[in-house]
């Protein structure tokens, strides 16, 4: 059964040095409800927010809009349960993330048939762009391949797999946005990473690539 | 020592890729895993997906002003109230926020019906002359008959119909219907029978309005978007949506008009908006295109002293700084 991610973010993991992000004095204000320093921070963190529902929901996603400003109000509203364990951008970055795999999560549970195809490649597409049309093509089925397992894998595998192969973050700021030690995040992308390749090579493009060095 | 995960070194060689040996070892990785090939194929495609657009900047800033809005009524998670995980899964989304708002609106046309019938009655009761037996302006009726036949409900064929009444001062005058002859007899109805049609409250028409111009904007109908946002300056410009409306407006006329998009700026700028950052940028920047140096550097300079911490006042100073160099 699909579950919600759960929010808010109370991690407990290694900790950032004091000093160093230059937005916290913005978030502790901002929790207070000072809405001066919520609007400085927000034209700071909004464009990670809305880069990351783009890559979570696809660019051309119809509530790309509608999730981005949930993920700003969920922002607004956990801010006042940050604890400086990460910078406010990856704090940012990890509500973002949730918000927006729940909404694909919420969309799936509904069994919603998607308003047109996201994960598609028209012919103008393939032609245009520096990639020839079948390596887009693959890129795009491996888009897919990794945005489906994410909605189905469980939350914290799920997680996990976004943060390196949806966003690419390092596996030490994985450690530190989830609040998890290292050790954990390692196990946690190894389960992941079985099921995706597993995933992929169901895909005749993908097996090609995964079978084929270049 | 157990060897890295080929995902996790191919993200850390990623972010290394300026680094003088990280190149070969990425080539070096990606032709030994076929994960580490996968994914480099995906991170690709999603850092395409994710590009800055045009119009990014504007859509955020009014997302942004549209979620301060929001988070500042009381999270529902703070009340004492513990809901299930379903429900607290659904009052979260957007769409449950406009479902309420749905409600709340039908609740508001209940009551508001209710009332209405109530003070009819209680006229006709007095004798007060609330329906067409004892018409104070019969004209009146006549001029505007669309009105009432808007809450057409079974009563109606059989009741007497409500007169025309004035709208309240805040909407415009272009409303098309006639405001004289107001019957001194029926001042209490005035505020039940305002001439917006019922289910539609001026909040929710200039919220369409706006949305109807994102709409436009989103899909690069740039004249169109204009021409919605404008409506909605005129029509609501007391209306919550208005100021992010006039930023939006200013933004798309910059470029082809600057000195129509100045004076959106200055009206924009004027009184306690929470865009007056925005404001004074756009002022300058438009002053700029024009010529206006005197203009242009009195806007950084209130932007540099008002709001010293925004992310515009290093760039102002940066610009302050070129133009007395």
């Amino acid at each position: 059964m699909l579950r919600a991610l759960p929010l808010p973010l109370t991690a407990n993991g290694p900790s950032v040095p004091h000093g160093v992000d230059e937005l916290w004095p913005l978030a502790e204000a901002g929790g207070k409800g000072d809405a001066t320093a919520l609007r400085t921070l927000l034209s700071r963190v909004s464009p990670t927010l809305l880069r990351v529902v783009r890559r979570v929901m696809g660019g051309q996603h119809p509530e790309v809009e509608d999730v981005t400003q949930e993920c700003a109000i969920e922002f607004v509203r956990a801010l006042r349960q940050f604890r400086r364990e990460s910078s406010v951008q990856h704090f940012a970055s990890r509500v973002a993330l949730r918000v927006a795999m729940n909404a694909r999560r919420r969309r799936r549970a509904a069994k919603r048939a998607p308003e047109f195809p996201t994960d598609f490649v028209d012919a103008d597409e393939a032609d245009g762009g520096h990639l020839q049309p079948d390596a887009h093509l693959a890129s795009r089925t491996a888009v897919a391949v990794i945005r489906n397992l994410c909605d189905e894998l469980p939350a914290a595998q799920a997680e996990v797999l976004a943060l390196h192969c949806v966003l690419g973050h390092t596996m030490s700021e994985v450690s530190i946005i989830c609040g998890a030690p290292l050790e954990t995040v390692r196990s946690r992308l190894r389960a992941a990473r079985l099921a995706l390749v597993e995933r992929a090579m169901s895909q005749p493009l993908l097996r090609e690539i995964l079978e084929t060095p270049p | 020592m157990s060897r890295p995960d080929p995902i996790a070194l191919l993200c850390q060689l990623r972010r290394e890729a300026e680094g003088p040996d990280a190149e070969p070892r990425l080539g070096q990785l990606l032709a030994s895993s076929p994960e580490a090939r996968l994914v480099q194929l995906a991170l690709g495609e999603f850092e395409r997906e994710s590009e800055v657009r045009a119009g990014d900047e504007v859509r955020l800033s009014i997302l942004s002003e549209q979620a301060i809005l929001e988070a500042a009524e009381p999270p529902p998670r703070d009340s004492h109230v513990t809901l299930p995980p379903a429900l607290s899964l659904f009052r979260r989304s957007a769409k449950a926020r406009r479902l309420r708002l749905a409600l709340a609106v039908a609740a508001a046309i209940v009551v508001m019906g209710g009332v209405a019938y109530g003070l009819r009655a209680t006229g006709r009761l007095l004798g007060l002359g609330l329906g067409p037996a004892t018409p104070a302006t019969p004209s009146a009726t006549a001029r505007t008959p669309a009105l009432p036949r808007r809450a057409a409900s079974p009563r109606a064929t059989t009741a007497p119909r409500e007169p025309p009444l004035a709208p309240p001062p805040s909407l415009p005058a272009a409303s098309g219907a006639p405001r004289e002859a107001a019957p001194v007899a029926r001042p209490r109805a005035t505020p039940l029978a305002a001439p917006e049609p019922l289910g539609e409250p001026r909040r929710s028409r200039a919220a369409a309005l706006f949305s109807d111009a994102n709409a436009a904007r989103r899909a690069g109908r740039e004249q169109d978007a204009a021409a919605l946002y404008r409506q909605l300056l005129l029509a609501y410009p007391s209306a919550r949506e208005a100021p992010p409306s006039r930023l939006a407006l200013a933004k798309l006329l910059r470029a082809k008009n600057p000195g129509a998009a100045l004076t959106q700026f200055e009206a924009l700028a004027q009184g306690a908006t929470p865009f007056r950052a925005e404001a004074l940028w756009g002022i300058a920047s438009s002053a700029q295109a024009l010529g206006q140096r005197a203009k242009e550097e009195q806007a950084l300079l209130d932007l540099v002293q008002e709001f010293p911490t925004s992310p515009y006042a290093s760039a102002a100073r940066a610009r302050l700084g070129d133009d007395r160099r």
